[in-house]
């Protein structure tokens, strides 16, 4: 059964994905309305449960935007924040989620257009996929 | 101590970085920029990431006119030019053009950093740039990448299958009498070949080259990347001309295969000139306001010590972002020591 | 807990210049009005501006509101604006909370009437979540104009002097006993032809005699601690006493070392390295002899057996050329991989170079050499020689060969990464802070690198770049004092188990264990008087607000200040 509008969080890193995100607009793309970007100093701050909390909370998708490998401004909360997804993915199997409703996305500040892509690539894949099974 | 207001002329990423230091150090400044957009040439960079961050510095550029922009200390004139300058020694009075009216600012130290122009690959008619659709310029693909994030032939908005990178376009080249090398060319072409084969797998691009330039010390594991890339080649040969026909998507080329040392012909249907950095047009102008010494090739030498003229960037000579950083910081030091130190 | 009716909530809409109005027609601001706790919804055309601003803060001075909400553009741009014009308004800056309905909504969903559902979702969003609100002071620290550079090369000096300049004092220590290091061995620019020797002995008289500089030479370090304004450094001492010096910001000038191979044949007379040649035509006379008295007439450099991507020894090669061809008559051959003309000036050079018979030959496949009577056979395929897949074979017979020595990480970054604990990658060179901060420093606040530490460059890019740590370190140290927000992290050290994650974690060396916590959450009870329990603590002038030690502390202890656990969860709708 398709989904209408996949909810899709984006946990937005200030330093690399919230800009991003601002820049969609001015190159005159465009985001679905059923994102909701919630912003993080770094995504480091993002623990293992909050991407839960958010799948709990229903969302269709979780996205996490954080600054290319090499780039980040706290070293490695990009590698950080990976390095729990893995442990999160392991729960999400286990519980009955799909894989592709969490995935990591790197960008730097410049990069709006990777950041629509890669929502839209998403809202695509989840419609596909269906709504999470919470639902 | 003398009053301290420095006046910066030229606001791509060496005056805006060198805006922010004399900030952080308490000394205010006003930037005077020619276009509406403070980053100058940097400034519409495209992010060259491919599995990881290559270091191109361009989101570094925005990231910094965004800093600079939440500083109280820095004014930022847009739309302004410099029209002469008055007085010497820390007191210097600069007439300024802005927006259809003139002003007379006064400042203690005076700075440019007036940067470059990228070389004109139009003056290399050989290579066909304008007249062949599918021939452009590393300029071009910046603006393709940071608008719309893929790589596309212009001729029809199809995704290449075999890109050619030619290096050292306006740069290292006699017959126009450009003896300098841009520094900046080798390293961004493969920064644009990671990048764009980490985008699209199948594309398979080549990389003509005289020398190869490192830049920084991420240059070497960027080199290696690339030398292990089966989808990239690095060859040491420069071809002369271009050839196409008409409107057709593909171009021709003749070079010497480096391992057999025959000539080969191949084709490719997207070709990418490297372009490197020529002095502004105006430089000699400005130079004459201000009494810069300018050298042979046309770009800024040292002004007289303890004259309170500084200057800073790629206008003293070719330079990529991160060095232009480096020596506005250092410039500012200078600047913070003439004006009587903290 | 407070109860949510004593918040006070003041909206300020921002039309944006009328770019907004679709979005903020009536029924919209009726709606913002109306929601729980707001007590006024005021509009301005551009709220960012300096008209619009003073009017938001006059209307805060009565005193209705204790929070507010900026509907308008992204939160960046408020900030911005707030720091541009050190806006004091009577609410502390962090009671404020933006809804991004204009670059994230307006200009990014097409559909108004959809644009229009997602603000009023945004919007009430927002204002619930300012119940999560607490003041956050600022806090100053003084800083006394004081420095040290540790490594005593022409790196540290010209970075001693550049502070000293600005007026601030500093330490420089050296491990040697005279500063200069490896620039003694240069006999000329490459640039300019000025006379290394004199412009250097020149550079280490200004250092000595400097009122404000204080050299320490023969000095060992022991340890490094503290943070910015308070850096404390122990050298190693006499009986185990060492001295402590003191600074406010620490600059590292620590070098690179080199490694000559001299195995095998490269142990021959006829091998020499940079150094020697640099030597051999500081003092030879018009016609260069080695060290048995035979006059050299034939020099070959080979390049890029080593170093392949780095400038120094290209430089120095084309430079000495030139010099050999001109003033001593010899035959010079340069063989390399590829010619670094990346160099102001260097591109000409080389064209001079070859005008005057220097001939430069590449290679894909590295050169081989034999002894042949007292001399060097070179061996080396010349890739544009290449006809059908073979490749003739240059022969050069040299009387001496000119090696490069091998730049690697100096052997003290490891010590020196481990006292200033900053990480050290790979390959050995000490880490700047990351791209988007630009190198020069590291990322530990109040610790800066210049020069081959971070990696070999030639001397004039080493010097700028000492210039440009020095201005870091300068900007830090300008007002006398640092002024800072307790946006940071914080622990409570009653509910830390030592468990040291957030230590390692913290990628900016802001955390310290101390003997400062009343209770322990192992501790049962008995322990008397001002016994104080050992507990992480973050240093708050050194800690960058990313959050990471908050999320991976196990039990919780740590908060960040201006983006709670809580705050996160209402923003996912729990």
């Amino acid at each position: 059964m398709e989904s209408l509008s996949p909810r899709i969080v984006a946990f937005c890193c200030d330093k690399s994905g919230y800009v991003a995100a601002d820049m969609v607009g001015k190159l005159g793309m465009s985001l679905p309305e059923s994102l909701e970007v919630i912003r993080v100093p770094c995504a480091g701050r993002i623990d293992a449960f909050h991407m839960l909390q958010a799948l709990e909370n229903g969302a269709d998708g979780v996205l996490i935007f954080a600054c290319h490998e090499e780039n980040c401004q706290s070293l490695s909360g990009n590698l950080i924040v990976k390095a729990r997804m893995g442990y999160v993915y392991g729960m999400m199997e286990k519980i009955g989620f799909e894989r592709e409703r969490l995935e990591l996305c790197n960008v730097a500040t410049n990069n709006g257009a990777k950041f629509a892509e890669a929502v839209q690539r998403k809202y695509d894949d989840l419609k596909r996929l269906g709504p999470s099974p919470l639902k | 101590m003398r009053d301290r207001n420095a006046l910066i002329i030229g606001g791509g990423i060496a005056g805006v970085t060198v805006a922010l230091e004399l900030a952080e150090m308490g000394i205010s400044s006003t930037i005077v920029e020619r276009e509406s957009r403070l980053g100058g040439q940097a400034g519409v960079f495209a992010c060259k990431a491919s599995e990881k961050c290559n270091k191109c510095f361009a989101c570094v550029v925005d990231n910094q006119i965004e800093e600079v922009a939440r500083r109280p200390q820095v004014t930022i004139m847009t739309e302004s030019t410099l029209g002469g300058v008055s007085g010497e020694q820390g007191r210097f009075k600069a007439e300024i053009q802005s927006n259809g009216r003139r002003m007379l600012l006064d400042a203690s130290a005076l700075i440019i950093t007036t940067g470059v122009d990228f070389f004109d690959a139009k003056r290399k008619p050989e290579y066909g740039y304008g007249i062949f659709q599918n021939v452009i310029t590393a300029h071009d693909l910046d603006e393709m990448l940071r608008s719309k994030g893929g790589v596309h032939r212009p001729s029809d908005g199809g995704v290449p299958s075999k890109i050619a990178f030619f290096q050292c376009v306006g740069s290292r080249d006699e017959t126009i009498g450009h003896l300098w090398c841009s520094k900046v060319c080798c390293a961004y072409a493969l920064r644009f070949m990671r990048t764009i084969r980490h985008g699209n797998p199948e594309i398979q691009t080549s990389f003509f080259y005289i020398d190869i330039q490192p830049l920084g010390r991420s240059f070497e594991s960027l080199l290696q990347s690339c030398r292990q890339d089966e989808g990239m080649r690095l060859i040491r040969s420069l071809p002369s001309k271009i050839y196409g026909q008409g409107r057709s998507t593909h171009l021709r080329m003749r070079f010497i295969d480096p391992p057999s040392g025959e000539i080969v012909e191949e084709e490719f249907d997207l070709v990418v000139l490297s372009i490197g950095m020529t002095p502004r047009q105006d430089a000699g102008r400005i130079a004459n306001v201000l009494q810069i010494p300018t050298n042979e090739e046309g770009f800024y030498g040292s002004p007289p010590e303890n004259s309170g003229v500084f200057l800073s960037g790629a206008c003293k000579g070719p330079r990529d972002i991160g060095s232009s950083m480096v020596d506005a910081k250092a410039t500012a030091q200078k600047i913070v020591q003439y004006l009587g130190g903290i | 807990m407070r109860s949510s009716e004593d918040f006070r909530i003041a909206v300020f809409v921002d039309r944006c210049e009328g770019t907004l109005d679709p979005l903020l027609d009536e029924e919209m601001i009726t709606y913002i009005s109306g929601l729980p706790q707001v007590v006024f919804c005021d509009q301005d055309e551009n709220l960012s501006s300096p008209q619009g601003l003073e009017k938001l803060t006059s209307r805060l001075t009565t005193g209705q509101a204790d929070r507010a909400v900026i509907v308008g553009g992204s939160p960046r741009v408020y900030e911005q604006s707030f720091r541009r014009l050190n806006l004091e308004t009577p609410l502390n800056p962090y009671m404020f909370l933006v809804a991004n309905v204009r670059e994230q909504v307006a200009w990014a969903i097409h559909d108004t009437e959809r644009a229009r559902e997602k603000a009023k979702a945004i919007i009430a969003k927002t204002i619930k979540e300012t119940q999560f609100l607490s003041p956050i002071g600022r806090e100053k620290v003084e800083i006394p104009k004081e420095a040290l550079v540790i490594g005593g090369s022409i790196v540290g000096i010209r970075a001693a002097l550049a502070l000293a300049e600005a007026n601030i004092r500093v330490i420089l220590l050296t491990r040697a006993k005279d500063i200069g290091g490896k620039a003694i061995q240069l006999a000329h620019f490459y640039d300019r032809p000025d006379d290394v020797s004199s412009w250097f002995m020149e550079q280490v008289e200004r250092v000595k005699n400097h009122p404000k500089i204080d050299v320490k030479t023969s000095a060992e370090l022991k340890g490094i601690e503290g943070y910015l304004g308070n850096y404390r450094v122990t050298l190693r001492g006499p009986l185990g006493k060492g001295e402590v010096v003191k600074g406010s910001a620490v600059l590292l000038a620590s070098g690179y070392d080199v490694v000559p191979n001299t195995e095998g044949i490269f142990g021959h007379r006829c091998f020499i390295f940079p150094p020697q040649m640099e030597a051999m035509l500081r003092d030879g006379g018009e016609s260069l002899k080695d060290e048995k008295g035979k006059v050299i007439k034939t020099v070959t450099f080979i390049l890029d057996l080593v170093n392949e991507t780095i400038k120094i020894d290209s430089a120095n090669a084309v430079k000495n050329a030139l010099l050999l061809k001109r003033d001593h008559g010899c035959m010079v051959y340069v063989v390399c991989r590829d010619l670094k003309v990346s160099l102001d000036g260097m591109e000409k050079q080389y064209r001079e170079a070859r005008e005057m018979g220097v001939i430069f030959i590449k290679y894909d496949n590295p050169p081989r050499f034999s002894l042949v009577n007292g001399q060097i056979n070179v061996e080396v395929g010349e890739v544009s020689t290449r006809m059908m897949g073979e490749e003739y074979t240059v022969s050069i017979l040299s009387d001496l060969v000119v090696m490069s020595e091998q730049f690697v990480p100096s052997r003290d970054n490891e010590m020196l990464a481990h006292l200033l604990d900053i990480p050290l990658p790979q390959e050995g060179y000490l880490m700047d802070d990351n791209p988007q901060f630009t190198q020069v420093r590291a990322n530990r606040r109040g610790v800066f690198l210049a020069g081959g530490c971070r990696y070999p460059q030639p001397l004039d890019e080493a010097l700028v770049e000492a210039e440009a740590a020095a201005s870091g370190v300068t900007e830090l140290l300008s007002r006398g004092l640092y002024e800072y927000d307790l946006a940071v992290a914080e622990i409570d050290p009653g509910k830390c188990a030592v468990c040291l994650t957030c230590f390692r974690v913290c990628p900016h060396s802001a955390i310290v264990v101390e003997p400062y916590a009343e209770k322990n959450i192992y501790s049962t009870g008995g322990y008397e008087g001002d016994f104080k329990w050992r507990a992480a603590r973050v240093l708050p002038t050194q800690c960058y607000g990313c959050g990471i030690c908050v999320s991976s502390c196990p039990t919780k202890a740590i908060t960040l200040k201006h983006l709670t656990d809580a705050e996160i969860s209402l923003q996912l709708g729990a």
